[in-house]
């Protein structure tokens, strides 16, 4: 009788956390989506990636060069990070000694700890001036680039390396037992058996990426632009939010939420293309 | 056979005095153990008298486990296993394991079958095709999977799963085959089926199977290893053919656990 109350506390307490959390995200989507109803209803939503500039306070909209922005940050850090974060996961987890793993493995967690401020220190003031020695203005897309992708890497090496470690050790000694050498043992097996845990590390560090907002505030320059080349400077949705809420009013204080709105579309595709890759494994 | 390699007698595998450590761990001692080839051996104890391990060191499995640490020698084919020159990757291709838990790969089938022909050297795709026909044909599956090389390989059944691995450590064409309880996992009748597959593997590969199941031994081997845990420690107490060993076994100790007194 008292087994089956603790039990039912127990699914209630769970049911209520869950919906909880659930409920928070519902909320974020619908407070974005009333503070930005007003200018969707006003102007035609298409205008938004179409008009040709961002003077909001003069009736221009045009997001488009800081969706292509945030875009182009994430997309770059992930291709900067993502086979870094793997290679490094391979080595600590098939290669490397213990101990060496072991310590390995303790700087990513302090390296993934450290706040973006310090990381946009670093690009401000070491970063940017090496590339503006190549191509001024130093501040630039390829800034934002380099430290979200080093910011990123901890969460993509260490989900692949959690991966890696749950891939059971009977594929490995089957596929030893097959006269596969090493290397093919981790290229073959390992990495294939592991491939569901190290996308979703690879969708949450792009999910951090894009919501960075003070490493792009400090190294890329917020520039309204389409960039035509990495040297170029860039602004994002995020940097763009943080830049213009203090003093935005009325219409443009809505177009803010809008970026906002935005965001959360981006991370909602990134989450179904994960999801689709992920279905894919579990058919095969 | 190439002319040279070392002449063959009728074993093709022979230990003297093996021992096996795990760090300071005896694991096995002084195993002389002579294996017939084309023939079935089946190695039967109580659980604890190393015959896993002894399995797994005529691959050279043992190598995956960093404090494991083999003495005495071992000849397969009249080859020296650990001799510093030994190519394990060949050596593991003549000498194929089937383990107790089936372990297909998380992939599809046809990617289990195909991925150890292609990392030994099977590019063509024509040639991988037939190799797998053949051997899912040898093993009994191909009638069940042939319409379905593309599903997960997860998604067979126990039986069909564990007869899939052997497939797959076939097509390798090994010479011998080591098997560590194959049927252990099994309802009665995928473990016929296994059962029956061995019978029909006999001659053409030298086969070294693991058992619990006495009555298995007596219908499939035609010879028998009878290993016990003395101390801690594994140790061969007497191999002979396996009419011999159940009926008339030289050791009294071999007597007891065959008619189920001790084990």
């Amino acid at each position: 009788m008292s087994l089956a109350r603790t039990e039912r506390m127990l699914y209630a307490g769970c049911r209520l956390a869950s919906i909880c959390s659930g409920l928070i995200v519902l909320f974020i989507g619908f407070f974005l989506f009333k503070e930005s109803l007003p200018l969707l209803l006003k102007i035609n939503p298409m205008r938004f990636l179409n008009d040709p500039g961002w003077h909001p306070t003069e009736g221009q909209f045009g997001l488009f060069p800081m969706f292509a922005g945030s875009l182009l940050i994430t997309v770059g850090a992930m291709i900067v990070a993502a086979p870094l974060g793997i290679i490094l996961a391979v080595f600590c987890r098939f290669f490397a000694p213990r101990k060496i793993a072991n310590a390995y493995q303790a700087l990513l967690s302090v390296l993934s700890g450290i706040p973006s401020v310090v990381f946009g220190l670093w690009g401000l003031v070491v970063l940017a001036p090496i590339i503006r020695h190549v191509q001024p203005p130093g501040v630039s897309l390829l800034a934002g680039v380099l430290v979200l992708a080093v910011m990123i890497l901890p969460t993509i090496a260490l989900s692949a390396n959690a991966a890696m470690t749950s891939v059971p050790f009977e594929y490995l000694q089957g596929a030893a037992a097959l006269g596969f050498s090493k290397w093919q043992r981790v290229w073959g097996v390992a990495i294939p058996a592991a491939r569901p845990g190290i996308v979703t590390g690879m969708i949450l560090g792009a999910g951090r990426a894009i919501g960075e907002t003070m490493v792009v505030l400090m190294v890329c320059g917020n520039v309204v632009q389409v960039p035509d080349s990495v040297f170029d400077p860039v602004r994002t949705l995020t940097a763009n939010i943080a830049l213009e809420m203090s003093y935005a009013l009325s219409d443009h204080r809505a177009a803010l939420f809008v970026s906002g709105l935005m965001l959360l579309f981006v991370v909602m595709g990134f989450v179904a293309i994960s999801e689709s890759i992920r279905a894919k494994v579990i058919e095969k | 056979m190439n002319k040279g390699k070392p002449k063959l007698n009728q074993y093709s595998i022979e230990t003297q005095k093996l021992n096996l450590f795990y760090g300071k761990t005896p694991v096995l001692k002084e195993v002389n153990l002579q294996i017939k080839r084309g023939l079935v051996t089946s190695i039967i104890g109580p659980s604890g008298s190393g015959k896993t391990s002894f399995l797994t060191v005529l691959n050279r499995l043992t190598d995956l486990i960093p404090a494991a640490r083999v003495d005495g020698s071992v000849f397969v084919n009249g080859e020296n296993l650990f001799a510093p020159d030994v190519d394990t990757i060949q050596l593991r291709r003549r000498v194929g394991m089937i383990f107790q838990k089936p372990v297909p790969f998380p992939f599809s089938i046809q990617k289990n079958m195909v991925l150890p022909l292609r990392e030994h050297g099977m590019k063509d795709r024509r040639q991988q095709a037939e190799r797998v026909e053949t051997v899912l044909r040898d093993v009994g599956l191909w009638e069940e999977v042939k319409d379905r090389l593309s599903h997960s390989a997860g998604l067979l059944s126990g039986g069909q799963q564990q007869r899939l691995c052997i497939a797959r450590a076939l097509a390798l064409k090994p010479e011998i085959l080591l098997m560590d309880e194959p049927c252990s996992a099994l309802d009665p009748i995928s473990t016929a089926a296994i059962e029956s597959l061995i019978q029909s593997l006999k001659g053409r590969y030298t086969i070294v199977i693991v058992t619990h199941n006495l009555a298995q031994a007596r219908r499939i081997s035609d010879e028998t290893a009878f290993f016990w845990n003395v101390e801690g420690i594994g140790q061969l107490v007497e191999s002979a053919p396996t009419e011999i060993l159940f009926e008339a076994p030289a050791d009294p100790l071999t007597k007891a656990y065959v008619h189920g007194i001790r084990g």
